[in-house]
């Protein structure tokens, strides 16, 4: 009988797998892409890589602590369709006026001026029109590091 | 001799007999059958649930194209009204310019158009938003359903949170030389920036094909990282939030200066895709933050003509950039996307 229960188990577990299978969404195939963002020979410790590609959807990493970011097209670290991308790094920090703490603070203290922003990558990398980084992307996990000169 | 419990259908298991230990009785269930049949009603729930769900799915969806279509003849209600589109944000008190400079945002221009005229009488144009919630902080927190998706789950605990967001660009700069403002990117080409009331007569890639108002809960969904208030309030983004600008220098005018726009909190742009998630933001890159919903696959937008359509996250970034400006000279069929 136990037999019986387990054969009605699995059976039951197949075929919730497959109504939950089969939802395709038309979405391109992906492989991963993952690296390490280095600027002057240091790795850069706070913000993001994105890749534009000549069409389709923009793939966009955030870069850890350690420099080493990994891409992200629709879900997390899900990678970026295969292709030639454009590249650009945004990474910068600002030091601001203090943070509202709530809503009604916030009302009440109003726009503050960020005191300064200091550009960890040169601003130039962060703009498309002037970035001059570029990424082709293949169809096996990538490994692409950038070394801003 | 048979037992007579038997035959009224109590099971062996559940109540023994002696006589009956090595019969088989006529009118019971056994144990396996009992499950059998329980796996069987299982299954056929397991199979109903997915497609109630689906159901319910598809009604808040059509809620929300609803909402956003409300908004989208309240423009055109304006528009008749003004012979011009609603600015991001007007900012007319000039000689004020020692306070921060926040002035009347869409979100409160409209509402005499979608039948909030009582709230839309007590508001005070002369003074700004952030004034006049100060005045009646009762609405800080108040509840406008039909600024909210209600595939929005957070709004039962954020009960303030706008889910609708104006579209202020996403492919010109609007200083090729300072693209970056305080708060983010900021952009010349979209249907609502601050201080500039856009016609129909504007709208020369065709209000078919430009954006008015769109669905972003990308702050709600993903959080905003240590940058502006506190991430778990849902950050920037309650229902009077519009934008601003910051203090004028020198002889500028309020909000002439796209590097001062704040924008972040009542408008989006085209530049990321929808439903990025661009995680950390910084609190001078508010404005980045893109469109996106808790709809599956894309997110609802009203155009700048009133109809409302479903942008798939698939799409190309140069076709959504185009769709986000008003002007640009890109001719979109309207099978395209």
């Amino acid at each position: 009988m136990n037999r019986r229960i387990a054969a009605t188990i699995e059976a039951f577990a197949v075929l919730c797998l497959s109504v939950c299978y089969g939802c395709g969404s038309g979405r391109p195939n992906l492989a991963l892409v993952s690296g390490k963002v280095t600027y002057q020979g240091k790795p850069v410790t706070e913000g993001k890589i994105v890749f534009h590609p000549q069409k389709g959807r923009q793939a966009i990493g955030v870069i850890d602590a350690d420099g080493n970011y990994r891409l992200t097209t629709f879900d997390n670290g899900d990678g970026a369709a295969p292709g030639k991308y454009r590249v650009t790094i945004q990474a910068m920090r600002a030091s601001g006026a203090p943070r509202a703490k709530n809503i009604l603070d916030e009302v009440k203290s109003g726009i503050k001026e960020a005191a300064s922003v200091e550009w960890i990558v040169p601003e130039k990398y962060s703009r498309l029109e002037t970035s001059p980084l570029t990424a082709e992307v293949e169809s096996e996990p990538n490994n692409i590091d950038f070394n801003v000169p | 001799m048979k037992s007579h419990r038997l035959r009224v259908g109590v099971s062996p298991l559940i109540m023994p007999d002696r006589g009956a230990r090595f019969q088989r009785p006529f009118s019971a269930f056994t144990l396996v059958e009992l499950l059998v049949v329980i796996t069987i009603i299982g299954i056929l729930i397991a199979l109903l649930l997915p497609a109630v769900q689906a159901a319910r799915e598809a009604a808040r969806r059509l809620q929300c194209q609803n909402n956003l279509k409300q908004l989208g003849l309240a423009l055109h209600n304006y528009h008749s009204v003004f012979n011009c589109f609603p600015a991001a944000e007007s900012v007319d008190y000039m000689n004020d310019t020692t306070k921060d400079i926040r002035g009347n945002p869409l979100w409160f221009v409209i509402l005499g158009y979608i039948e909030q005229n009582n709230l839309e009488e007590q508001f005070d144009y002369d003074i700004g938003y952030s004034n006049w919630l100060t005045l009646h902080p009762e609405y800080i927190e108040k509840q406008f359903p039909f600024y909210q998706c209600p595939s929005d789950d957070r709004i039962v605990q954020y009960s303030y949170l706008r889910d609708y967001f104006g579209c202020a660009g996403g492919a010109t700069p609007a200083n090729p030389q300072q693209p970056r403002g305080f708060r983010g990117l900021t952009f010349s080409d979209g249907l609502f920036l601050p201080n500039r009331w856009r016609r129909f007569a504007d709208v020369s890639d065709g209000s078919s094909s430009t954006f008015a108002i769109g669905e972003s809960v990308h702050v709600s969904k993903f959080g905003l990282g240590p940058g502006y208030a506190v991430s778990t309030q849902g950050g920037p983004c309650p229902w009077w939030g519009g934008c601003g600008c910051a203090y004028p220098q020198g002889q500028e005018t309020p909000c002439s200066n796209p590097y001062r726009w704040s924008l972040g909190r009542g408008f989006r742009s085209t530049y990321y895709a929808i439903n990025s998630n661009i995680l950390p933001m910084a609190d001078n890159e508010d404005a980045d933050a893109p469109f996106g919903s808790y709809h599956s696959g894309g997110a609802h937008f009203v155009f700048a003509d009133g109809h409302v359509g479903f942008i798939n996250d698939t799409i190309d970034m140069a076709m959504y950039r185009a769709l986000g400006s008003i002007a640009n000279r890109e001719t979109i069929s309207g099978v395209s996307y």
